[in-house]
């Protein structure tokens, strides 16, 4: 009888679900990838013409090249974002298998790319050194039955009271997975990958950098992005490429820059080697034609007025 | 009336006149409304009971200390306390005083038994132990057989039919039995008067409607002669058949058996003897008859308990209609002058409309309600936000009886709000709740404009909310949980089947997530109700 009171009691008073307001808290201490990526207007976004027909050259009302690099560097930068933290986003959409006061585990999942691997996604509340709240979160994986080692690691600090905003940086371990989990051509030539981000002030920031592995096909030691946008959506996307194996250019940096209307201004500039100095720059305008374009080098051309430019505060 | 009046006679001639001198008066009556496997409950035994016991009190001379009222009892409830009414009536004859046992039985009776709850009492032990009786006068009066149709009648199983022996030249010195139908018939229940003809007839005529002689005092004869004649006639055109009741006797010595004496307590309703000669209809505020009365040249005194009614009377081609009080402790004399003529469309005594109020139907309700959860607001870091809902019940009326139910109900909720944690502010989402009932619930006054009814509830609440705006990428959580509570609510007649009704419930809700806690929410709702009645 007793136990049967005991059990009439538990029915009545079951509850179950994924009801939680601190959960909202260590997903938030997950990056969101769409935060993250570069935003520049494109030509979806715009009424262009003569983009499709471009012609070579430097000459004003050509549609612009710059552009057409910058474009595609956002659309690096953000397939990157997208395999970095693809897993991630996904796991997000679950809530978490186990729960605690200070941490959240997701997982362990099989691993359906690697048989015998599982892998889980953890995320801890803990306290700096200065006594502010830091979430640190790592994806990790393991062969079933061995330890687990590190996919993807990362630290957040929340902003108090300013929704989904913050500082945080990752670190994606590829020399410690490459080895044991199938991965694709980009990444063996990889050692490491850091990223970090400022949210919660203007402009928000999102930087990548690559370390390439020594003697990697491509020549390349590391190669820097990094994406900045003000609220009013003008930004900016840099990145610097370092190949030590060419003498002339070992290192150079472009650097675009647009409005909201989509006007912007491309930069070239050779950081290091022989050339050190060399720059080239394209202006375009709204419907992304050459409004401006010079090359720093001698017998380098230019063509428009630099007045012709888009002038782009703040970055 | 051919039928009972050789009956009728015959007790008469062996009872003689009323008695000289006082008699001591025991009564035990019994109400069951449930009769165990194989019967289904019925609805108006108790309440049979509760009026003869009401009407011997006010009218039939019975102390209440010397009167046993037992609903829903156990065989052996109802030996036990045969047994000390006896022993009293024993104590009574002792000291020399002349004694009157008067029992009395509602309820199921199936296979030469008494079908009381789960247990049974054979018909020929509690005869026996009537027979023995210690009483100078004994009467039975069993009120009990088998189901009808339209009607509700007693009992559901076909079985041999109750019976209650008629042979009147057995030794049985000093009793009389009376049954509510003969052995092959249903004895039946009518939603229009709320009780059993038989019982409902026999209160009625003891009131006085049954006083043929005028004298009044009302005799067994006379109210069994009343009993019978309208029973048949209540139930000639029934489903269930004419319902005949019987009536057997063995009894030696001289002197009738007067049962209730209308006059002697003072309180009641007087016809003057100068009032309009013919049929009068006495009718209570919810539309029933409780007397009727045929006035010649002399007064009439109907001993009507204290309260609110109507008197019709029916001519060639309208209605006389008046209306008059009882005080308690006052006799109302009738004033037919101050009566108001009426068109028949306008006759106040209600049809199955009323009284099926108390029968087992369904109902639908549209409702309309507000969810406050006992909680902080979730802006301010609490789970759940309050909501507005719209939803659909159905109830089961009198389904365990008169008065209590059994309801369905599903809610759906929703409202928008915004969510604060420890590191975020406003986050806004959407939020929805759908939430499945079930209550048991009991109704006071069924029949009446306003029925007021409580009970339990349980509901199984399914809540959701999907974050929207900068959370629009945080999963959507979901919470399930069982949550019992408790309604309280009142029902206003708007229509023969329409009612509006304001419900307040109370709940208790377990959150167990982040934290464990004891919430709750409270929810008032207004609704708008059909019945599905005959």
């Amino acid at each position: 009888m007793r136990a049967l009171t005991f059990f009439t009691a538990a029915v009545l008073l079951s509850a179950c679900g994924n009801w939680s307001n601190q959960d909202l808290d260590f997903v938030n201490a997950l990056p969101d990838r769409e935060s993250l990526k570069s935003k520049l207007p494109t030509a979806s976004d715009k009424r262009l013409g003569g983009y499709d027909t471009r012609k070579d050259g430097l000459n004003v009302g050509d549609p612009s090249g710059a552009y057409a690099s910058t474009k595609e560097a956002k659309a690096t930068f953000n397939g990157l974002i997208d395999s970095i933290l693809g897993l991630v986003d996904t796991i997000r959409q679950y809530p978490p298998t186990t729960r605690s006061s200070e941490s959240r585990v997701w997982g362990p999942f099989t691993d359906q790319n690697n048989a015998g691997f599982e892998f889980r996604l953890t995320v801890t509340q803990q306290l700096t050194n200065d006594g502010d709240p830091q979430f640190a979160w790592a994806l990790e994986s393991h062969k079933v039955g061995s330890d687990y080692f590190p996919i993807v690691t990362g630290k957040y600090l929340p902003t108090t009271d300013t929704l989904a905003k913050g500082q945080g940086s990752m670190t994606v371990h590829v020399s410690s997975f490459k080895s044991q989990l199938k991965v694709d051509d980009g990444l063996k030539s990889l050692d490491q990958i850091d990223v970090s981000y400022v949210t919660d002030s203007f402009p928000n920031v999102a930087q990548m950098q690559f370390a390439f592995s020594d003697g990697n096909a491509s020549g390349l030691s590391s190669i820097g992005y990094r994406s900045r946008i003000q609220a009013d959506t003008s930004g900016a996307l840099q990145f610097l490429a370092t190949t030590p194996a060419d003498p002339n250019i070992k290192a150079v940096e472009y650097t675009s820059v647009w409005l909201p209307s989509g006007a912007g201004k491309a930069v070239g500039t050779v950081r290091e080697g022989l050339f050190t100095g060399a720059s080239q720059t394209e202006c375009w305008d709204e419907s992304f034609h050459v409004t401006y374009a010079a090359q720093s080098w001698p017998g380098g051309a230019t063509s428009g007025a630099v007045k012709d430019c888009a002038d782009v505060p703040g970055f | 009336m051919t039928r009972v009046l050789p009956l009728v006679l015959a007790a008469s001639a062996a009872w003689g006149q009323a008695p000289t001198g006082p008699v001591h008066r025991f009564a035990l009556l019994v109400g069951n409304n449930e009769g165990g496997d194989g019967t289904r409950a019925l609805l108006y035994s108790r309440d049979d009971a509760r009026r003869l016991h009401d009407v011997l009190l006010r009218l039939g001379g019975v102390k209440a200390d010397d009167a046993m009222l037992l609903l829903e009892p156990s065989a052996d409830d109802v030996l036990t306390a045969l047994g000390e009414l006896e022993r009293r009536s024993k104590d009574a004859r002792t000291r020399g005083e002349r004694t009157a046992f008067f029992f009395y039985y509602s309820g199921h009776a199936q296979d030469g038994a008494l079908r009381l709850g789960s247990t049974k009492l054979p018909l020929e032990s509690i005869k026996a132990r009537l027979a023995q009786g210690a009483a100078d006068m004994r009467v039975a009066v069993f009120d009990a057989c088998r189901s009808g149709a339209l009607t509700r009648t007693k009992g559901v199983r076909k079985a041999p039919a109750f019976e209650v022996e008629t042979d009147a030249t057995r030794a049985a010195k000093g009793l009389v039995i009376l049954t509510s139908s003969a052995s092959d018939e249903d004895s039946q229940e009518s939603d229009v008067i709320g009780a059993s003809y038989f019982s409902y007839h026999l209160a009625t005529g003891l009131i006085g409607s049954a006083d043929q002689n005028v004298d009044g005092r009302v005799s067994l004869a006379e109210a069994y002669a009343y009993a019978y004649e309208r029973t048949v006639a209540s139930t000639v055109d029934s489903a269930g058949g004419p319902q005949h009741p019987t009536f057997s006797f063995d009894l030696a010595g001289n002197g009738d058996l007067v049962l209730t004496d209308v006059v002697q307590r003072r309180e009641g309703l007087l016809v003057p003897a100068s009032a309009p000669s013919g049929s009068y209809i006495l009718i209570d505020p919810r539309g029933v008859v409780v007397a009727e009365l045929m006035k010649t040249d002399v007064e009439r005194v109907i001993a009507l308990p204290p309260g609110s009614y109507l008197a019709k009377r029916r001519l060639r081609d309208h209605l006389r209609i008046g209306a008059f009080e009882v005080r308690e402790g006052e006799v109302t004399t009738l004033n037919e002058a101050g009566f108001r003529d009426a068109k028949f469309s306008d006759d106040p005594v209600k049809g199955t409309g009323i009284s099926s109020l108390s029968a087992r139907h369904w109902s639908l309700s549209a409702s309309g309600a507000y969810q406050a959860v006992f909680d902080r607001p979730t802006t301010a870091g609490g789970y759940f936000p309050s909501a507005p809902m719209v939803g659909a019940e159905a109830s089961l009326h009198n389904f365990f009886g008169k008065g209590f139910g059994l309801g369905l109900d599903l809610h759906y909720g929703w409202t928008t709000g915004a969510v604060s944690t420890t590191f975020q502010s406003n986050l806004p989402y959407t939020y929805s709740l759908v939430s499945v009932g079930a209550g048991l619930f009991y109704e006071w006054n069924t029949q009446g404009s306003w029925v007021p009814f409580g009970g339990v509830h349980l509901a199984v609440n399914v809540m959701s909310r999907t974050f929207t705006g900068a959370g629009s990428t945080f999963a959507a959580q979901t919470f399930t949980t069982m949550s019992p509570g408790i309604a309280l609510g009142i029902k206003y007649r708007i229509s023969t089947r329409f009612s509006a009704l304001a419900r307040a419930r109370v709940h208790y809700l377990l959150y167990n997530v982040d934290e464990t806690r004891s919430l709750g929410y409270a929810e008032m709702g207004l609704l708008l109700d059909y019945e599905f009645r005959e």
